[in-house]
C-alpha cells in the first residue's frame, strides 16, 4: 500500500491534528520520511476546496479552507451547544463576572457549562469570597477572532 | 477405624453423604472436618493429609471446568468448519465492511455566540419582569389590605352581616335603604362597601332592578 494514501486516508479520519511520530508509526518509518510525504500531499491539495496544514511543529490536519467554510454553516454541525454557547456569551459580556452572577442568569445548568468551558481553556476562573470570578481567556478571542472579516472560520475536523 | 482421609471420603461416598460426580468442595471439608471431630483420636499427621486432599479435589472440580470450557471452544471450531465447508459448496455470504466516514464539525461563529448573548439577555428580561410584576401585585394586595384596615372596613363588614341576619328573619330580600338610617354620602359608602365585600365573599346577591332606584339584597343560596 502507498505510504502517502495511508497518510490521506489517516488525516482525513482524524478529527484533530495528528502528530508526525503517529504518521511515522502507521507506516513504520520516519519521521524525516514522513515530512517528504507530507510535503508531496500538501503540494497535491492545493487546487482543492480542502488543504492540509502544519498547525504545530509535526502536527497536521486535514480541514475545508477558509473561503469554502460559509457554505457549510447548515451542514456541519456546531462543535459547542447551545447551551453552552449561551453561558459563555454571558460570561463574555458581562466579563469579569462572578460565578453566582452567572447562575443567576443562567440557572444551576451553568456550573456545568462553566467546568466545560474551563476545561477547553475558553474561559479561566480565580477563586473570589466564596465564589470565583469568570474572564474570558486569550483562546477565547483567538476563536471568535477573524482577521479577514470573514465570518465563518474553517471547517475543521 | 477409618484412618486414611480416602477411606473417610469413600465413606462418605456410599453413605451418600457426598456425591462423587458432583463434589462441593466446601460441603466436603466441612463434612470431612466434622468425621474427624468425631474420630477419638486426633492425628497431626491425618489434618494434614485431609487438606492436602481438599485442595486436590478441588485442582480436579477445577480441570473439569477447564474441560468443559475447552469443549465449548470445539464445538465453536466444528461449526466454523463446518460453516466453511458449506461455503465451498454453495453459499457466498456478502462481507459487510462499513467504510469509514468523517463526522465533521464546525466551530462557532462569533454571529452564532452574539445570537445566544440576545436570547440569553431575553430570558433574563422576562425574568425580572415577572419578578417586578410579581413584587408589584404583592404591594398592592398588601396596600389594599392596609387601607382596609386602615378605614375599619372589617368592623364594619361584621355590622352589617349581623345586621342582615336580623333583617332577614322571615324574609327573601333586604332593601338597601333599611340598613341605613340617615342617608349621608359617608354612610351610604360606608355600607355598601362592606356589602360589596359579603357579595365578592358570595355570602349575597346584590340586585338593582332599576338605575338610582333602591338595591335588592338576597341572601345567597349554594348551587
Amino acid at each position: 500500500m502507498n505510504d502517502l494514501r495511508i497518510i490521506e486516508a489517516a488525516l482525513f479520519t482524524s478529527a484533530s491534528s495528528v502528530s508526525e511520530s503517529q504518521l511515522g508509526k502507521l507506516i513504520s518509518k520516519p519521521v524525516r520520511q514522513v515530512r517528504d510525504i507530507m510535503d508531496k500531499l500538501i503540494l497535491e491539495y492545493e487546487d482543492r476546496a480542502i488543504e492540509i496544514i502544519n498547525i504545530e511543529d509535526g502536527k497536521y490536519v486535514m480541514q475545508v479552507k477558509r473561503e469554502y467554510g460559509k457554505y457549510l454553516k447548515n451542514l456541519a454541525p456546531r462543535e459547542m451547544d447551545t447551551q453552552v454557547l449561551r453561558t459563555l456569551s454571558v460570561i463574555a459580556y458581562h466579563q469579569p463576572v462572578i460565578q453566582s452572577k452567572v447562575v443567576e442568569i443562567r440557572g444551576n445548568k451553568a456550573y456545568e457549562h462553566i467546568k466545560e468551558l474551563e476545561a477547553e481553556k475558553l474561559i479561566s476562573s480565580k477563586p473570589q469570597g466564596h465564589s470565583k470570578l469568570l474572564t474570558t481567556t486569550e483562546k477565547f478571542v483567538e476563536y471568535f477572532w477573524n482577521e479577514e472579516d470573514d465570518k465563518y472560520s474553517n471547517t475543521e475536523g | 477405624m477409618l484412618e486414611e482421609p480416602v477411606e473417610i471420603l469413600l465413606d462418605l461416598a456410599t453413605r451418600g453423604d457426598i456425591d462423587p460426580w458432583d463434589i462441593d468442595i466446601i460441603e466436603v471439608t466441612d463434612k470431612f472436618l466434622k468425621k474427624l471431630d468425631e474420630m477419638s483420636q486426633l492425628d497431626l499427621r491425618l489434618s494434614g493429609r485431609t487438606l492436602f486432599y481438599a485442595s486436590m479435589l478441588l485442582r480436579m472440580k477445577a480441570e473439569g471446568l477447564e474441560v468443559e470450557d475447552t469443549d465449548d471452544e470445539l464445538e465453536e471450531v466444528l461449526d466454523d468448519i463446518e460453516l466453511e465447508e458449506e461455503d465451498d459448496v454453495k453459499i457466498e455470504y456478502p462481507k459487510l465492511t462499513p467504510r469509514i466516514r468523517r463526522k465533521s464539525k464546525r466551530p462557532v461563529t462569533l454571529d452564532e455566540l452574539i445570537k445566544e448573548l440576545s436570547k440569553a439577555e431575553s430570558v433574563e428580561r422576562r425574568k425580572n419582569i415577572k419578578k417586578y410584576t410579581d413584587a408589584d401585585s404583592r404591594i398592592k394586595v398588601e396596600k389594599l389590605l392596609k387601607i382596609a384596615h386602615d378605614e375599619r372596613i372589617e368592623e364594619k363588614i361584621l355590622e352589617v352581616e349581623a345586621m342582615l341576619d336580623e333583617k332577614f328573619k322571615g324574609r327573601d330580600y333586604v332593601l338597601f335603604s333599611e340598613l341605613i338610617d340617615c342617608m349621608t354620602p359617608s354612610s351610604i359608602v360606608y355600607t355598601y362597601i362592606p356589602l360589596l365585600f359579603l357579595a365578592s365573599k358570595k355570602a349575597i346577591w346584590l340586585e338593582q332592578e332599576e338605575l338610582y332606584e333602591d338595591l335588592y339584597i338576597r341572601r345567597r343560596v349554594d348551587e
